[in-house]
């Protein structure tokens, strides 16, 4: 199938003289694949090499109570039973590297299980097939606890507790927040205006990976003091980092070899090899190889998360969406790993790519005793997308209207305001739906044919309204910056929570900005700060905020032009890179 | 310890072996087997490859038609004769795995796998077993459905041959409703077979896969059919008695409650094209 470069659209946003970008370009590795010669991490042999199979949790949810290794010890080809005991920094969680979440989970269980198939112990013996028999020969004790597989049913008050790090079961965000908060106008008085409301509730399986080769990795001893290690990781780097702190050791003694990644797609992130085959190096001397099987790699390799999502829409009788409020809860599975980055990936998402003057959501990251979810193409948008275009079906049904033009009337225009208070640009909705329709003989009326992204955003659209929130209340007009000072010992000193204001060149805001009021002292200084009015990118800070020695201030946006800075998200490059 | 993979030139010698070592299993095609050996499952210890050729025998030509075990779905699509097994054949995995896979083989399956043998079981197909029964004596055969009476776990019967009568034109439809198109694993599969005399539906055979582990029969939904014309009302009828009568299972694949909605639809998408 031929692409169609569709270059009549956008033409003048376009660099055609560029050498690469726009033009059709070879694979780099397509040459090595379909000649067989693509090097991968499992072609590698080593004299004596070793093999790991780990003995995994049969139960949702136990306690350990004993586990006994007597007779897999003495099996034939039996070098070593790795526990939990054994690995130096038996807790971890994969985004402490940027400062992201709290340690959560172990390379190998100690004293309970969380999750079915959650390895226990690592068995290194001279072939798999003897790895496999002494798997089956070990016998654990446990006690078999209360587990919870739904993510409403494992936040109601008295479910088990699946991780213990956090006990209500709901991720801590920034400033110890159970979910992330985006406020945007005030929902309340438009969804009492509003011709109808539509509701629904949708439901997201989690997904699998399933790349071709599973996730494996082979570790050796060096004979500068260094651990070689073969790996299939999608991040080199970040998985060196990872087992540098669970092994307790210097960065510069652990050799990182990847290459070719038979198929990640953000399942192999989480660095599930690569710890225990490098451990088992160390503390056997040789060769160590672990390679997930199949049903090892659809079982215990994480799936992206699956999601539950409620939307309620405040629809007017003329097609536009005035109020939209979303709830969601995402299944991290027993522990964290990338879900709770997830779902701050996802707020910045809401409301879909519609223009809505008043949305309200709030997100959650819920444990249950289900398979850790991560990465997975979109993770955070994705689900919650199939949510929202669901939700536009039924917005359109309820209208009584065709839903592309719908979905036209309430697309971005470029310069429109976004809920989390980027100004869109390049929003190519209108001429993406107006493109299918075309080659489908898809029936649009003339006007919504006539349409494009590039006129009828900014003005009005481009204002903040002003924003109801729970800990400030209304927030004015505009409001972009909420700016918190603290000088209190052991806090962060102060932190602005930045949100971008229009850019020279696009639509200004409003001309006469609603005055702010004068900053009032707050009664607590719980609420000296609120997320609620960003979402996003809001350093950490505790959850009790002791007196401050200045008080809190909200300052509005400068009014008049101002360069737009690109805004370095901490975990937008690591989000880019995995993809 | 490794696993022993033994050839037998003879059926019956071979069910003997069976009977008197509980961690042999014979080797069909092996597409269930081998991705089991491949991972390492320690359960597996003998593995028998019978090679007696009265397990790739088919008889086709007449009204009596039996079919060795040994029969890969290929096999069976070779055989126009076999016409009306070649919608179940064929949406056995992918070719590859339709040259390796085994009516013997496809008989034990566990769900979601087993179409070949739903259709069987509507077809009201029985089941020669090996074991000293060789000669004139070998004649006594059971009715399929005491295959699907054992969990597969317990010891199974070591299978010869399958017998069934050809089926009239229109006698029997197959349904297989997978997420995954063409040939995913099902979330139901859905045989119906109805003798009609006289206007009426004399006798009908409805079989269901995926609904619990092995293939069963949905003997009351078959009852509300029987003596009555299929109508509209009749098929109502038979649709709103699936689950009084089964429970269906809840998989990774689909819900038990999804299971139970596709079953009624693709009942009455079977009973309307037979109407
Ligand atoms: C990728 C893939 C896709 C698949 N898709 C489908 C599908 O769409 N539909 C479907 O139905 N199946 C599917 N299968 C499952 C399987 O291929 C079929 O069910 C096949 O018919 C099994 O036959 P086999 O000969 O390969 O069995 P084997 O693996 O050889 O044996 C399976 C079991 O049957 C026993 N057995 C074999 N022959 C006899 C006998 N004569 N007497 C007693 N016991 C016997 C064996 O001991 C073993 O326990 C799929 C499998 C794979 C790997």
């Amino acid at each position: 199938m031929s692409v169609d470069f569709r270059k009549d659209i956008f033409a003048k946003e376009r660099d055609d003289n560029l050498n690469e970008i726009g033009k059709p370009t070879r694979r780099q590795d397509i040459l090595g694949h379909v000649t067989g010669r693509s090097p991968f991490f499992d072609d590698h042999r080593f004299d004596g090499l070793l093999h790991i199979k780990c003995v995994r949790s049969p139960h949702h949810h136990a306690r350990i109570r004993a586990i006994d290794t007597t007779r897999a010890e003495t099996m034939p080809g039996v070098v070593r039973i790795i526990r939990g005991s054994d690995v130096p920094v038996n807790l971890n969680t994969l985004l402490s590297l940027l400062d992201f979440g709290k340690d959560d989970e172990p390379v190998l269980a100690e004293s309970k299980v969380a999750y079915m198939g959650e390895p226990v112990l690592a068995i290194v013996a001279q072939s798999e097939a003897q790895a496999h028999e002494a798997v089956a020969a070990v016998r654990i004790d446990y006690e078999v606890l209360p587990h919870v597989l739904d993510v409403e049913e494992a936040i109601k008050p008295g479910a088990a507790v699946v991780n213990e790090t956090y006990p209500g079961n709901k991720f801590e965000f920034y400033g110890g927040n159970d979910h992330q908060k985006l406020r945007f106008g005030d929902v309340a008085p438009a969804f009492a205006r509003a011709d109808h409301i539509v509701e629904g509730r949708y439901q997201m399986a989690p997904i699998e990976q399933a790349p071709i080769e599973p996730n494996g990795a082979i570790a050796a001893p060096q004979t500068n003091d260094r651990y070689v290690c073969y790996t299939s990781t999608q991040g080199l780097f970040f998985s060196l980092g990872t087992v540098a702190k669970l092994l307790n050791v210097e960065s510069n003694r652990l050799h990182f070899i990847g290459g070719t990644v038979g198929g990640g797609f953000g399942g192999k992130v989480d660095s599930l090899c690569e710890p225990l085959a490098i451990l088992g190096a160390m503390l056997t001397g040789r060769a160590v190889r672990y390679v997930l099987d199949r049903a090892e790699e659809m079982q215990v390799s994480a799936p992206r998360s699956a999601e539950l999502w409620y939307v309620k829409d405040g629809l007017a009788a003329d097609g536009r969406i005035i109020a939209r409020q979303l709830t969601g809860y995402f299944d991290s599975g027993a522990y964290t790993r990338l879900t709770g980055y997830g779902v701050v990936k996802c707020i910045g998402h809401l409301p879909g790519p519609y223009t809505i003057p008043n949305v309200h959501s709030d997100a959650y990251c819920v444990y249950t005793n289900r398979t850790p979810a991560t990465a997975m193409r979109g993770f955070g948008v994705t689900a919650v997308d199939f949510a929202i275009e669901r939700q536009m079906d039924k917005g359109a049904r309820a209208l009584g209207m065709d839903p592309f033009e719908f979905r036209l009337i309430n697309a971005y225009r470029d310069g429109d305001m976004k809920a989390h208070r980027r100004l869109a640009g390049n929003c190519a909705l209108i001429e993406s739906i107006q493109a299918a329709a075309e080659r489908v003989d898809y029936p649009l009326g003339a006007e919504f044919r006539a349409m494009t992204s590039m006129s009828g955003g900014g003005g009005e659209r481009a204002l903040i309204p002003p924003t109801r929130t729970e800990r400030l209340g209304m927030l004015p007009a505009g409001t972009s910056t909420v700016e918190v000072k603290t000088t209190a010992p052991g806090l962060v000193p102060q932190f602005g929570v930045d949100l971008p204001v229009p850019a020279t060149g696009l639509p200004a805001p409003s001309p006469t900005p609603t005055p702010v009021p004068a900053p009032k002292a707050p009664e607590t200084r719980a609420t000296t700060y609120d997320y609620g009015a960003s979402g996003l990118s809001a350093p950490p800070a505790p959850k009790e905020v002791p007196p401050a020695t200045e008080p809190a201030a909200l300052t509005k946006s400068q009014p008049g032009p101002v360069t737009p800075k690109p805004r370095y998200s901490r975990y937008s490059s690591l989000g880019n890179r995995r993809r | 310890m490794p696993v022993k993979i033994e050839s037998m030139a003879d059926l019956d010698a071979a069910a003997q072996v069976l009977a008197g070592d509980k961690t042999a299993q014979v080797l069909g095609g092996g597409t269930i087997l081998m991705p089991r050996v491949n991972a390492g499952d320690v359960a597996l210890r003998r593995l028998l490859r019978i090679s007696d050729p009265v397990l790739r025998k088919m008889t086709v030509g007449g009204p009596e038609i039996t079919i060795g075990a040994g029969v890969s779905m290929a096999d069976i699509l070779a055989q126009q004769g076999l016409a009306f097994l070649h919608p179940a054949a064929v949406c056995v995995g992918g070719p590859a795995i339709r040259n390796m896979a085994t009516l013997g083989g496809n008989l034990f399956a566990k769900a979601p796998y087993g179409d070949l043998a739903v259709l069987l079981l509507a077809l009201g197909t029985e089941v020669s077993l090996a074991g000293g029964r060789t000669g004139p004596g070998a004649a006594r055969r059971d009715p399929i459905e005491v295959l699907f009476r054992q969990s597969t776990d317990a010891r199974a019967p070591l299978v010869r041959a399958v017998h069934l009568a050809r089926p009239k034109a229109g006698q029997v439809q197959f349904h297989k409703m997978a997420r995954t198109n063409p040939r995913g694993p099902a979330v139901v599969t859905l045989a119906v077979s109805l003798e009609v005399s006289a206007g009426r539906i004399a006798k009908a055979r409805i079989a269901l896969g995926g609904i619990e582990t092995r293939p069963c029969l949905a003997v009351g939904v078959a009852r509300t059919l029987e003596g009555a014309a299929l109508s509209e009302a009749a098929i109502t009828r038979a649709c709103a008695e699936v689950l009084r009568e089964l429970t269906p299972r809840s998989d990774a694949l689909a819900s038990g409650w999804y299971r139970g909605e596709m079953a009624q639809l693709h009942l009455r998408r079977i009973l309307q094209q037979m109407m």
